[in-house]
């Protein structure tokens, strides 16, 4: 099946600083993936490459489109969340649902105004005078009411209350995702999307560290709790990240066999956020 | 590009919330405050002071000089405001997060574009006109009631005699027909909103004034860069040309004319197109 989205040696600069350095991509049909990246890791310069708000070198492809020469076609496929608080603050929510439903042939209005029922979203209300939690609501209500097969998020959830933020994330599960749809997420508040990724890339100075499914990173990546005593033994398995705790340590290992690290102390599967420190932080 | 009725429509009542206050409101507060200086007056000259049969007369030359008061105030105004539409709205978004909210819809740059030009060339003009209707038909009852005040009834087809009723269509054409030789600068005007990275307003105007001025002072050395003679070439074409957009009997169409209007045309088309391009392959964003 053509993969949904399909990057060969993109890259991107300003100037001398290369945002994106030779990025390989390939994101199936029907995935939720986390786009996972420290600030200024090239994260937003791939999603707006991919959603053809900004131009990159190499060989991008959008459903079989190219973002920059097939954007309005595409546009119709792909919805995107690229920031919050970006709705014109001069209209009413009833006059943007009414703007979006004339524009955009995959709109549904009684799904967008189904979803606002369960907010406090006043539909007569000016954009401007919602506060940010409800701007983001709204956003959210209408893209997710797009029929779209590729959606993309750009830290959805900033600005929202951990309540609607966790009823966000299943409402785009039950709502939303589907076997045909894919979403694309990006977050600093990994621990949050965890539970609802399929698959991981890590990005990191414009490159990609780690591109993989949840499973398989259940497979590849230990933690483990090591006590003072066989600490210099674990040392020799190069974990790729380790913390002190009382007493002891705990180490992130990738790829090394669980029999041989189950001698030195309890294993478990590390959380993504732990995961994501050790990438960035590179070896020990 | 595809346009559908149904999108247009929604595309003119977006550009129509957003600029509302200078678009619609600015023009119906000018006319309700003609209206109470026309009331005033009327009261003053026809009832109070001059109640007399010989004055009724004045009546008929009042309605149409009170007209042309408003619609010149209006369209004095309005002038300013399409300007300034002009030159803000391919800049305001772009300079503001909105963009990404626009971005995220299947619109079309080119729609988006056409729309502004609609809402400048075809709206503008009928908003106008529409106005200018409802003012004249409320100075004339102001005409017929100041009439019947002092006793001396007027009727209704004396008004229209003095075309009261057809002003508002006649200035509609005008402004119509004017803009498609103003099509250069409504292209210039956009082109600036697209491209510029502040001060849209000042700069659309600054730079032909600040050429123009240059082209004075160099002048004064023996030296031309051509503006203001350019200047004076496209005044008098103008000029001979205003019979035409006023559609007086006396105009006498010449081929010239016709390659002015051509010009003009193609001139504001490449500007359109360009604005277009920009708005495409820039990215602030």
């Amino acid at each position: 099946m053509q993969a949904v989205i399909q990057a060969a040696n993109v890259s991107k600069s300003y100037g001398k600083e290369k945002v994106l350095d030779n990025i390989h991509l390939s994101i199936p049909r029907g995935k939720v993936v986390g786009l996972i990246g420290p600030n200024g890791a090239g994260k937003t310069s791939l999603l707006r490459g991919i959603l053809g708000l900004a131009p990159v070198d190499g060989d991008l492809q959008v459903l079989g489109m190219n973002p920059k020469h097939d954007r309005e076609k595409m546009i119709e496929r792909v919805s995107f969340i690229a920031d919050t608080a970006v709705l014109p603050n001069w209209m009413t929510a009833a006059q943007l649902i009414d703007y979006v439903a004339a524009m955009h042939p995959r709109f549904s209005k009684e799904k967008c105004l189904s979803f606002l029922q369960s907010t406090k979203v006043g539909l007569d209300k000016k954009i401007g005078k919602l506060s940010k939690g409800m701007m983001v609501q709204l956003h959210l209500s209408v893209i997710m009411s797009i029929d779209s097969e590729l959606l993309i998020l750009d830290e959805p959830t900033l600005g929202l209350d951990i309540l609607y933020r966790k009823q966000f994330y299943a409402q785009l599960l039950n709502d939303f995702h589907d076997a045909d749809k894919t979403i694309v997420i990006t977050t600093h508040q990994v621990e949050e999307i965890e539970e609802v990724l399929t698959d991981l890339i890590f990005i990191k100075e414009g490159k990609i560290v780690l591109n993989a499914s949840m499973d398989q990173v259940a497979e590849n990546y230990i933690e483990l709790e090591v006590v003072q005593e066989k600490h210099h033994l674990a040392l020799a398995f190069s974990p790729l990240h380790q913390r002190s705790t009382l007493g002891g340590y705990r180490m992130i290992f990738e790829g090394k066999s669980k029999a041989d690290l189950a001698e030195l102390g309890s294993l478990r599967v590390p959380a993504l956020a732990d995961i994501f420190v050790a990438k960035m932080q590179g070896n020990v | 590009m595809t346009i559908s009725v149904k999108k247009l429509h929604a595309q003119l009542k977006r550009e129509i919330n957003e600029y509302k206050i200078s678009i619609i409101y600015t023009p119906i507060v000018l006319s309700i405050i003609s209206l109470a200086i026309a009331i005033g007056t009327f009261y003053y000259f026809f009832i109070a002071k001059l109640g007399e049969v010989s004055h009724i007369k004045n009546l008929y030359d009042a309605v149409p000089m009170a007209m042309y008061a408003n619609a010149g105030l209006i369209s004095g105004v309005y002038f300013w405001i399409l300007i300034n539409y002009l030159t803000s709205c391919l800049y305001d978004d772009r300079k503001s997060k909105q963009i990404l909210f626009w971005r995220s819809l299947p619109v079309s740059e080119g729609f988006n574009v056409v729309g502004k030009l609609i809402m400048v060339m075809v709206f503008a003009p009928l908003f106008i006109m529409l106005i200018n209707l409802v003012m004249a038909i409320l100075f004339s009852a102001l005409a017929l009631i100041a009439a019947n005040m002092t006793g001396t009834p007027m009727e209704f087809p004396e008004l229209s005699a003095n075309h009261v009723l057809v002003l508002p269509f006649q200035i509609a054409f005008d402004n119509f027909f004017g803009s498609l030789y103003l099509m250069p600068f409504i292209g210039y005007f956009l082109l600036v909103s697209a491209g510029v990275n502040r001060f849209p307003f000042v700069i659309a105007l600054g730079v032909p004034m600040l050429l123009t001025f240059m082209d004075y002072l160099l002048n004064q050395i023996q030296i031309s860069i051509g503006v203001m003679s350019a200047i004076k070439q496209y005044a008098q074409l103008w000029v001979d040309i205003l019979p035409a957009i006023g559609l007086q009997a006396e105009y006498h169409f010449k081929s010239e004319h016709l390659a002015f209007l051509l010009s003009s045309i193609a001139v504001g088309v490449i500007f359109i197109i360009a604005s277009i391009w920009l708005r495409n392959n820039r990215y602030e964003i």
